[in-house]
């Protein structure tokens, strides 16, 4: 008797327990983004600023961040097999095109009403660029742009001011190489991509801003002299050896070596992107010599200088998420503080996450970042709002044009192709793919 | 009868996995090179559009004739130095092990520390050469992977660095089994060491050195690592290699259907290769 009471109690206790757990179980929902290759320090910041702070505010969320090398290639593997991550990180906008024509992201618009945060806070043309055929798949994740990098302590010692135009660029690159320095310090080993940074550059400070949005909303086209001109141009300072000091030395420096040379007074000025920053940082701070940027100057006269404008990493949700819903809420969790997006800006060096918004005054507050730095952001803010922009390539040409551009400039560098042949292949090859580009194009001052 | 199920049953499993990682998707290559496909959503057939467009497309052919010459310098450079040095190490008594082991040692070592260790060497800006000039030798700072004259060559010759260790082991062994008697009779003939070797060492080692020959040759139409790893193909596709063109064909400008065709292309030639090594075996070559 006394046995059978003690199994009826342990029944009975199980029971209850069982009951209880049931009662304060809560479904769990997980939640996993890929991002780009990071270093370990990044890393610790998206951790505890971004995923651990997400999922301590959220007890009904799992969200996991993992760390993909060659993300791309990674995740159009894993949408074309229906499977990846809820959010799906892209380059930008032109990778975004595909994922979209293949149905492989859902639009956005379903949860805009539940985000904490205003899209009127943002810049319009990098929320605009998400957009395709008037539905938001994507939202910008960082926002970068080419600027002019030169080396003070070297100006400095030789008396020289950063140019504003392109007489005052020309003197400066001549009297660069005659010292036996380099004017524009940069090389593109292993990473070709380098091309697009200058044809960008000099296609919006040649051709200017307004003549870029006509060619990419086809209202003129590749044969347009100042398009062609600024090519030309392109092509002349490499012949001159202001880039990178010789077109074979352009071939055989990589970036972080022209980045060692830079901050060693090696060469004088380059042209690259706001990513950047941390590289300024680390390897000025290991020579002692002092950096600074400028706006990129305008080659013509009637052109305004300007910043090209670019997405530099576009976020959605993956049409195969099983959480949809959760994963809207982890986007929301990205943007709608703009304390925490700029700790996390601040944790990345403001190289990445840097979002396309205003952070005001509370925020900006909170972070101890380069005056440089902030400087850009500043005037980027400004000029954002004014409709001074210029565009980069590899946010607003379609995928195969802008590879074209700047993997056959190699050929045009290394004589294998005259700089005609290479242009002629531009108004057909981009005839094919602009039909089928459904992003909106922002409209500079200019033309409005 | 009994024997030959057997076979069989162990031999299911592999069948089953080769069709999975290798007939299937090689299947899907053949689909998709008479296609349009990006590498995502759907793809349109284009009937030989692709194919069309290899024998008109610089690059492809540049890259064709860049695979031929990496051929060709395999079939040579190391194959001479590997003949060399077996032969060298043939007549050590002592030690033999050692200098195997050490010849060997490149070849174990993954291509990406390899093509980074040459790559740190013969760099313009931090590499050996400077260093020299630095010390006050004036010798030209030549940039071995941006003179696109010599950088094919460059990138072959840190390839075969690691590869002939391979080849003098190979050779080594096959030396090892061309009996003693041979070379007794050789010299009591009078044959001087050029004659010995031509013909007592080379038909000797013939098997292997056929052997070795064909698997540079398909080898040479599959090379990418070091390639891709050192130059991705340029300067201005100066080291480019079918290999290296069909993945960027494939991953950098998201054309999977052209990059299938290339791919085809490749098997094409290696299957040339293959009949050629079948036509040299039934010829009575015990390769």
């Amino acid at each position: 008797m006394n046995k059978m009471l003690k199994v009826m109690l342990i029944g009975i206790s199980v029971y209850f327990s069982a009951c209880q757990a049931d009662d304060s179980a809560v479904e769990v929902q997980s939640v996993v983004m890929w991002e780009d290759e990071k270093a370990e320090a990044s890393r610790q910041v998206l951790q505890t600023v971004f995923v651990d702070s997400f999922n301590q505010a959220h007890p009904d969320i799992d969200l996991e961040l993992i760390i993909q090398e060659d993300i791309v290639r990674v995740t159009r593997t894993a949408l074309q097999a229906k499977s990846g991550p809820d959010i799906v990180y892209t380059k930008g906008p032109a990778y975004v095109h595909d994922y979209v024509n293949a149905g492989f992201i859902q639009p956005l618009d379903p949860y805009l009403d539940d985000f904490g945060f205003d899209i009127s806070d943002f810049y319009s043309w990098a929320f605009d660029l998400g957009r395709y055929d008037d539905q938001l798949y994507t939202l910008p994740l960082t926002f970068e742009s080419l600027i002019l990098w030169y080396n003070t302590t070297l100006f400095e010692e030789h008396g020289w001011t950063p140019p504003s135009n392109r007489v005052e660029l020309e003197a400066l690159c001549a009297a660069m190489t005659a010292k036996d320095i380099v004017p524009f310090i940069i090389g593109n080993a292993i990473y070709t991509n380098v091309n697009e940074w200058y044809i960008s550059a000099f296609l919006n400070a040649y051709a200017g801003p307004e003549k870029m949005y006509d060619l990419l909303t086809g209202a003129t086209n590749w044969t347009d002299p100042t398009i062609m001109e600024a090519i030309d141009l392109l092509v002349e300072y490499f012949q001159n050896g202001w880039i990178g000091g010789s077109i074979e030395d352009y071939f055989s420096l990589g970036y972080d070596d022209s980045w060692l040379l830079f901050s060693d007074g090696k060469g004088a000025m380059k042209i690259s992107g706001t990513w950047a920053f941390d590289n300024a940082r680390v390897n000025f701070e290991a020579t002692d010599q002092e950096w600074d940027w400028v706006k990129i100057p305008a080659l013509r006269d009637g052109v305004r200088s300007v910043f090209p404008m670019a997405v530099g990493a576009s976020i959605g949700i993956n049409e195969y998420s099983e959480n949809p819903a959760a994963a809207a809420k982890v986007i929301d969790w990205i943007y709608n503080d703009p304390i925490r997006s700029a700790k996390i800006m601040e944790g990345l060096d403001g190289a990445e996450w840097v979002l396309p918004r205003s952070f005001g005054h509370e925020a900006m507050d909170q972070i101890a970042m380069d005056q440089r730095w902030e400087r850009f952001i500043l005037d980027f803010s400004n000029d954002s709002t004014d409709a001074m922009f210029g565009y980069a390539s590899w946010t607003f040409l379609p995928a195969k044009t802008n590879s074209y551009l700047y993997e056959a400039f190699d050929s045009v560098l290394g004589g294998d192709v005259s700089v005609q042949a290479y242009r002629l292949n531009l108004p057909a090859l981009y005839a094919d793919e602009v039909s089928d580009l459904r992003i909106s194009i922002p409209v500079p001052s200019g033309r409005r | 009868m009994r024997n030959d199920r057997n076979g069989w049953v162990f031999l299911i499993p592999i069948i089953a996995i080769d069709c999975f990682v290798i007939l299937i998707p090689a299947l899907w290559s053949v689909f998709y090179s008479f296609t349009d496909w990006s590498g995502i959503g759907t793809a349109d057939f284009i009937g030989l559009g692709n194919y069309a467009k290899l024998l008109t497309d610089r690059i492809y052919i540049l890259a064709l004739l860049n695979n031929v010459k990496w051929m060709i310098f395999f079939v040579t450079v190391p194959v001479f130095i590997g003949l060399l040095l077996s032969r060298v190490l043939m007549s050590l008594t002592k030690g033999q092990m050692i200098f195997r082991v050490i010849f060997f040692v490149p070849y174990i070592l993954p291509s990406i520390v390899n093509a980074h260790l040459w790559k740190n060497i013969l760099s313009p800006t931090f590499g050996v050469l400077p260093w020299l000039n630095s010390i006050g030798l004036n010798l030209p700072n030549v940039k071995f992977f941006a003179n696109r004259e010599i950088v094919l060559f460059t990138i072959a010759s840190i390839d075969s660095w690691r590869f002939w260790g391979f080849l003098v082991v190979l050779y080594l062994a096959s030396l090892q089994n061309i009996p003693k008697d041979f070379y007794e009779v050789a010299s009591l003939e009078g044959a001087n060491r050029w004659q010995e070797f031509l013909h007592v060492t080379i038909p000797g080692m013939l098997p292997t050195l056929l052997f070795t020959l064909i698997m540079i040759v398909i080898w040479s139409f599959l090379a990418f690592d070091y390639v891709y790893i050192l130059t991705q193909g340029g300067p201005a596709h100066a080291s480019e290699l079918l290999g290296t063109l069909a993945y960027k064909t494939a991953f950098d400008r998201y054309e999977m259907g052209y990059a299938s065709a290339i791919s085809i292309s490749m098997s094409f030639f290696c299957i040339i290769s293959l009949l050629v090594f079948h036509r040299i075996k039934k010829s009575g070559y015990h390769v």
